[in-house]
């Protein structure tokens, strides 16, 4: 039921460090020797996931703020969404099937896997998982908010076999159920609170499972001894960089073997090192102007139309992002993410509100009743018509990015002053509904569903003052609302596919909110020490390492120590 | 002691109002700790799941009012509750990685900086208008007159970036065994130095020019005069008769700096990235978590309420004409 986005902490933990990577590394830095390892001779990849300047020891993959591998090494999922390929890959579940009346999803499971501690994983700790879940409402993971929405019951009929019985039809959940991180029940049966408790000591089905070293500074965990699939490098180091120039030095000299994001990658990254260096970035998703539609006149969809052809994506891909992304089409789906989703026909219905026309942009405005008085326009009433755009002053892109489009609106005659605020009071501000113009990532899931139930649901969307992530802008459709239940009802591709070319055109006739360019999903590494990486010529797996798929999962059986 | 009862009172007021403003400052901040947490977890959380979590994270008190007894109960028991930015590791855990460095570089720069700047006073004033009075106290009140931040900010470009002679930040290198081993105990003197030097140098005016003044003082005093006469050594004469005597005032002030570690060196660990309580301070604040906030503010206004307590007591034990004109004003 959740839409998801593929960066939950990846923009904010990297993007800030893409003005200082240049920097530094035109500087020549040196950042002191590799950090020594708990024995030399093993082959550890050295990652950037997750910011903060000391770490606490936390494996707990409930907790919001539990270490990174908690989620993506520990514990593994049923199945995984490659979102780099458009397959869900099976993995603790060989495969997924629906019944009839789309009421049951069974699963059969794998039968050779086994917890680090030796004991057999069953079915029994998946139902185990889930009823924990039901229990506590404050745990977080995939599955959360599933009982109160479409589960009924989960059981296992046999050892290596689960069931999914539903309350309601609600295809999407597919992804969710299979998503959720499963614990064993001999531990987690034991543990008094599973919302407080920091889990010292995890034991998990995932590859890497051993805490080999662990200090504030940084921590290391080593390769699980009995891992169900071959695993080539003996584990993973985190180093807590004390701030995001710390991160670009590192990465720019070469000691992260895997990590997210700096500047201009061309000229500070692949530059130094030709031959090991390397990025890839795939888009996802859009980034999105977004428009608080519970004030005038952005209620106003002529407006919000007129908003569309007013704006320079060319030149916002080329200040935000090296020209390393293209400007957005009207169904405000990544092209790359979702082409076989994609109606080419409301693409090109839809042309003239994302491409810049100035002239276009002040027809618009003139046709709908915003009349130009001198310098700036006025609303249809007369009165002043002066708005605010918000932003966190540290994601230097999308302060780029507003500064382009407060010109390009200023051209249109329209008024807006930028407001650069700390990340929490941005995200407090958007997200119950206290801004005129603000920024945001396009909700990415598997399905266009995702994406439309963000922007055009009554589910999402929240009175003024009440939070809520996705459907911030506060557009809601009733046409869009009945045809997302019709694609929840149906496991056929095909229709789904229907529907989705139907929300497409709503989408680009009602203007919920306008599609800037596509947002990459960073990613970046050196095969100096470590190869295998997927790359745009091998794209078998995501390179992001913040997704909120464990896609890494996949990635860690290809890499091989070099030479 | 009807002085020492008024201190202590005026100490319980302070204390009160650091601890109640100490409560409602961070509230004042925009944004609340909860939606932070939950923008983090978009891809997982229903809206309907905030009120859980809030529950369990113990946001959930009531009025402001309800939350400020509550608070006030839990500070007269000393518990602090659970970090929100490291859920659900306790504060107290958290302060405690932190309170260890912030001690090291405080004790080693405030002590450094007594011992060389008292000792350059010594010197100063025993000669005189000589070359080193002439232009150590000039150059160290310029050096201390500087905006702290700027030499700080200057010494991690140019000695930690540019040249990569000292490391930027950490108190020790990754992956050494904590303990008191060799490699341990040079690798966190190797990361002292440039914090710790920054300190001491806009420190070393201070502690020099007091003990310089105070030394001048007291040698025009009669019984140097005296001591002189009676053929003792010039070097005898300096320590056990002038600096000596000279140097109560900068002792004070020794203790009292104690009492400043925890709050003078925020801007310090923040620029150096060092991880003691100024550091975890900044994280805090920025990332809204109040209990760590609130637990950190407490100790560094009560470090500083302390050690005026303490200097009151001292002052009292040694010069009793405190007392005695404390109460003749009544």
């Amino acid at each position: 039921m959740t839409a998801s986005s593929p960066f939950p902490l990846s923009r904010r933990t990297l993007i800030k460090s893409a003005g200082v990577a240049a920097a530094t590394s035109a500087v020549g830095l040196s950042f002191g020797s590799m950090p020594a390892s708990a024995q030399d001779d093993l082959v550890i990849c050295n990652m950037v996931c997750e910011s903060g300047a000391s770490f606490t020891k936390n494996f707990n993959p409930f907790a919001p703020t539990s270490r990174w591998v908690a989620r993506n090494c520990i514990y593994e999922p049923l199945m995984i969404y490659n979102y780099a390929q458009g397959v869900l890959e099976p993995w603790l579940a060989t495969e997924y099937s629906w019944s009839e009346d789309l009421m049951t999803l069974t699963m059969p499971l794998r039968t050779d896997v086994t917890w680090s501690d030796g004991e057999t994983f069953t079915a029994d700790d998946v139902v185990f998982t889930f009823e924990l879940m039901q229990q506590y409402p404050a745990l977080v993971n995939s599955a959360s908010g599933a009982w109160d929405d479409y589960l009924a019951s989960v059981s296992a009929p046999d050892p290596n076999t689960v069931e999914f019985t539903f309350s309601r039809v609600y295809t999407p959940a597919l992804y969710l159920i299979t998503n959720q991180r499963i614990v064993p029940r001999h531990i987690w049966e034991t543990i008094e609170d599973p919302v407080t408790t920091t889990n010292e000591n995890p034991i998990g089905t995932g590859p890497f499972s051993e805490i080999a070293v662990f200090q504030p500074q940084g921590y290391e965990i080593h390769k699980n001894p009995t891992y169900w699939a071959p695993i080539a490098i003996d584990g993973l180091r985190f180093q807590a960089y004390t701030g995001n120039d710390q991160i670009a030095a590192a990465t720019t000299s070469g000691q992260i073997d895997w990590g997210g994001l700096v500047a201009n990658p061309d000229q500070t990254f692949v530059a130094k090192d030709p031959e090991h260096n390397n990025y890839w970035w795939p888009s996802t998703s859009n980034v999105c102007l977004f428009m608080n539609t519970t004030r005038a006149p952005f209620d106003d969809p002529k407006f919000r139309h007129a908003i569309g052809p007013a704006l320079n994506r060319e030149q916002m891909v080329q200040t935000a992002l090296w020209g390393k992304s293209v400007a957005a089409n009207a169904t405000g789906l990544s092209d790359s993410a979702f082409a076989e989703w994609i109606d080419p026909e409301v693409v090109e219905a839809g042309k003239d509100w994302v491409t810049f026309d100035v002239d276009y942009a002040n027809q618009l405005l003139d046709e709908a009743g915003y009349a130009r008085d001198g310098d700036w326009r006025t609303m249809p009433d007369g009165s002043e018509m002066k708005f605010q755009a918000i932003v966190p002053g540290g994601y230097t892109d999308w302060v780029a990015v507003l500064q382009i489009a407060i010109t390009n609106l200023k051209e249109v005659g329209i008024q807006v002053e930028l407001n650069t605020t700390s990340p929490d009071a941005w995200s407090t501000s958007t997200y119950t509904g206290d801004f005129d113009i603000s920024l945001g990532s396009g909700v990415r899931g598997a399905t266009p569903f995702d994406f439309y139930r963000a922007t055009m649901s009554e589910t999402t969307s929240k009175p003024v003052g009440e939070v809520t992530t996705q459907n911030f802008h506060r557009y809601v459709n009733a046409d869009a609302d009945q045809l997302l239940l019709d694609f929840a009802g149906t496991g056929d591709v095909e229709v789904q596919k229907e529907i989705a070319s139907e929300l497409q055109g709503i989408f680009a006739s009602e203007y919920p909110i306008v599609p800037l360019y596509a947002q990459p999903d960073w990613g970046l590494y050196t095969t100096k020490r470590i190869t295998g990486f997927p790359n745009a010529d091998d794209p078998y797996a995501p390179l992001g390492n913040n997704s909120t798929w464990p896609t890494v999962l996949i990635v860690f059986r290809h890499l091989q120590p070099a030479g | 002691m009807p002085f020492l009862v008024r201190r202590l009172v005026f100490y319980l007021v302070a204390a009160w109002s650091a601890i109640t403003i100490n409560f409602f400052l961070p509230r004042t901040m925009p944004g609340d700790p909860a939606t932070s947490l939950f923008a983090r977890q978009t891809s997982m959380l229903q809206p309907e799941q905030l009120d859980s979590l809030k529950a369990a994270y113990g946001l959930t008190g009531g009025s402001l009012w309800d939350q400020y007894v509550t608070y006030l109960q839990h500070i007269s028991r000393l518990e602090f509750g659970v970090s929100i930015s490291q859920f659900p590791v306790p504060v107290v855990d958290v302060i405690r990685q932190g309170v260890v460095w912030t001690l090291v570089l405080g004790l080693v720069s405030l002590f450094l900086g007594f011992l060389v700047g008292t000792s350059l006073g010594v010197i100063c004033a025993w000669k005189r208008d000589g070359w080193l009075d002439s232009t150590l106290p000039v150059l160290f009140m310029f050096v201390g007159s500087f905006p702290y931040f700027f030499l700080a900010l200057l010494a991690v470009y140019v000695l930690g970036v540019q040249t990569g002679w000292f490391p930027q930040g950490y108190a020790y290198e990754f992956g050494l065994t904590q303990g008191w081993n060799m490699p341990f105990l040079r690798s966190v003197a190797w990361h002292l130095v440039l914090p710790a030097t920054s300190v001491i140098l806009v420190s070393i005016g201070h502690w020099l020019m007091g003990m310089r003044n105070t030394m001048i003082a007291v040698l025009a005093e009669d019984y140097l005069t005296m001591a002189e006469a009676k053929g003792l050594t010039q070097f005898h004469i300096l320590l056990r008769y002038a600096a000596r005597n000279a140097i109560l005032p900068s002792v004070t002030a020794l203790g009292l700096g104690i009492g400043f570690i925890f709050s003078g060196q925020v801007l310090t660990e923040i620029v150096f990235a060092y991880p003691g309580l100024g550091y975890l301070l900044f994280q805090s604040v920025t990332s809204l978590d109040y209990p760590l906030m609130q637990a950190i503010f407490l100790m560094i206004a009560l470090g500083v309420l302390l050690a005026n307590f303490l200097i009151d007591l001292v002052y009292v034990l040694i010069d009793p004409r405190t007392l005695r004109s404390q109460n003749q004003a009544h």
